[in-house]
């Protein structure tokens, strides 16, 4: 028993909702990690787009040629695709090795344990955001201009937010727990990226294009690519994306409630 | 809400096997094998009680791995008893690695923010503060370039002046904090006197003789998880030191 009432919160929920509040904190850790990554350069974490925006070049020039298929447009395919799934690739692999990662600070800090998958969510956030600024450049260099269904970004956005701490949480209980599966996770999320239609085309699977609605990488990245192309999103992958969202944040609140006492002796 | 701490026959236990990896206070207390071959339990804290009341200052005394770091952690709830009750009301602010929350690459003035808010201090908190850490760490203009641009000395100026800041009902600190040069030991203790004054509760882990007699009005001396005794701190330090005398040159 345990009725601490300023010390680390005793509860799960108490712990995650403190956590979630604590905002400046977690979002001025995040903002550091950074801006520490591309210390001390001069154009500091203005880096990133630029290094993601090669990406995007050379996969888009080999892979318009090869799929034969216009450059402005595809342009926009790899680029929406390739930054989310970045995002996503980043929480979960960081997200697997997070807690043991932290463990001077969760021993010696009566902060809530979860303030760390908010600062890894968060930093994520800000790479996100830094990466995005290269749509609208996409869109500028090749002329196309956004139809009405652009506005569904926002919840597509909204929900990429929402998500994160839930995977991030879900996903650093698990590894720290079963480190095998955390070793699983690793390689599942190397191998999406090629498994992921990140830079080629379902359609061009043929009689297995199907394959591609079992991957969860998928549906979160046409939440994202379908607006930017004119188009609403499936309906298929609003409710998977929306499905995952939620079943991802009650099992990691769930297992939080479970695990968060014997946590620190895990560590 | 008057602050107040109360520990109920409290017991911390470690588990482990021997394939995994040692938690850090392995050593502490007694170790006494559990069932399978090869898992071991570590008593790290044996029924542990008492209270502390709001003009309390504690010293905890014991030998290394007598379980002071264990029961501080456990008081703020960074572990869970395994048995018995942990009951604290009040704002607790605690202190076992000074600078926790330092980013070397950004600048003096951002440290102050996120370290102030990694240590429990809330943002106004911090905005009433800023006068006197950038008074008493004197570093001027140097609060504008990357912490990592520091000399030791500065950089210790900054930690001391960001730990001493904050103003908690409860504080819990594990050993005293500014060790440097002489000069600023000098400069330092009149801040470090008038930080651990202002809090209602002190609980401090501490091997110095004269920090604990300077500082606190009360002691507990701690040996393999178990307490032997807790009464005032000279009467303690007086029976401790008998026993651990090889101990005493060091303090």
């Amino acid at each position: 028993m345990i009725a601490v009432t300023s010390g680390v919160p005793g509860s799960a929920l108490e712990d995650v909702s403190r956590a979630a509040v604590s905002w400046r904190l977690w979002h001025g850790l995040a903002w550091t990690d950074v801006k520490r990554q591309f210390y001390p350069s001069r154009l500091g974490a203005l880096w990133l787009p630029i290094l993601t925006s090669m990406h995007i070049a050379v996969l888009t020039f080999i892979f318009s040629h090869i799929n034969q298929v216009e450059a402005g447009t595809f342009a926009l395919y790899v680029g929406s695709g390739f930054i989310t799934w970045q995002y996503m690739s980043d929480i979960l692999m960081e997200g697997a090795g997070l807690f043991r990662q932290a463990e001077p600070a969760i021993r010696n800090s009566i902060q809530p344990r979860s303030l760390f998958v908010f600062r890894l969510v968060q930093r994520h956030v800000i790479r996100l955001g830094l990466n995005a600024l290269l749509l609208p450049a996409i869109c500028l260099l090749f002329w196309h201009v956004p139809e009405p269904p652009i506005l569904f970004l926002l919840f597509s956005v909204a929900l990429l937010l929402v998500a994160g701490p839930g995977i991030a949480l879900l996903v650093a209980l698990i590894g720290l727990r079963l480190p095998d599966v955390r070793l699983l996770i690793t390689l599942l999320v190397r191998i999406s990226l090629f498994a992921t239609p990140i830079f080629w085309l379902p359609e061009r699977l043929g009689p297995y294009a199907e394959l591609v609605q079992f991957n969860p990488f998928y549906h979160f990245i046409q939440l994202v690519r379908q607006p930017l192309l004119g188009q609403v999103p499936d309906l298929t992958s609003i409710a998977v994306a929306l499905v995952l969202t939620v079943l991802a944040w009650l099992a990691a609140l769930v297992l939080y409630r479970a695990w968060l006492p014997k946590l620190i002796f895990w560590l | 809400m008057s602050a107040f701490l109360s520990l109920q026959d409290v017991s911390v236990t470690f588990s482990m096997t021997a394939r995994g990896m040692p938690a850090p206070s392995a050593g502490e207390g007694r170790i006494e094998r559990a069932g399978r071959s090869g898992e071991v339990v570590v008593h790290a804290l044996d029924r542990v009680s008492f209270e502390a009341r709001p003009g309390d200052r504690i010293a905890l005394v014991g030998p290394n791995g007598a379980g002071k770091s264990t029961l501080l952690r456990t008081v703020c709830g960074i572990y869970r008893p395994s048995s018995g009750r942990v009951e604290a009301r009040g704002q607790m602010g605690v202190m076992f690695q000074p600078g926790l929350g330092f980013s070397p690459e950004a600048t003096g003035y951002e440290n102050i923010w996120l370290a102030g808010l990694f240590q429990g201090m809330r943002p106004a908190e911090i905005e009433r503060s800023l006068p006197s850490i950038i008074e008493f760490c004197d570093l001027g203009e140097f609060l504008y370039l990357p912490v990592n641009t520091y000399s030791s000395g500065m950089r210790m100026r900054l930690t001391f002046a960001i730990a001493t800041a904050s103003q908690p009902d409860i504080l819990i600190l594990d050993e005293v904090i500014g060790v440097g040069d002489k000069d600023f030991i000098q400069k330092a203790s009149d801040r470090r006197r008038a930080f651990m004054a202002k809090t209602n509760i002190l609980l401090l882990a501490s091997h110095s003789r004269n920090i604990v007699l300077e500082t606190c009005n009360r002691a507990i001396w701690l040996e393999q998880g178990r307490i032997v005794q807790d009464a005032d701190a000279a009467s303690v330090l007086h029976a401790y030191l008998g026993e651990h005398h090889q101990e005493a040159g060091a303090a």
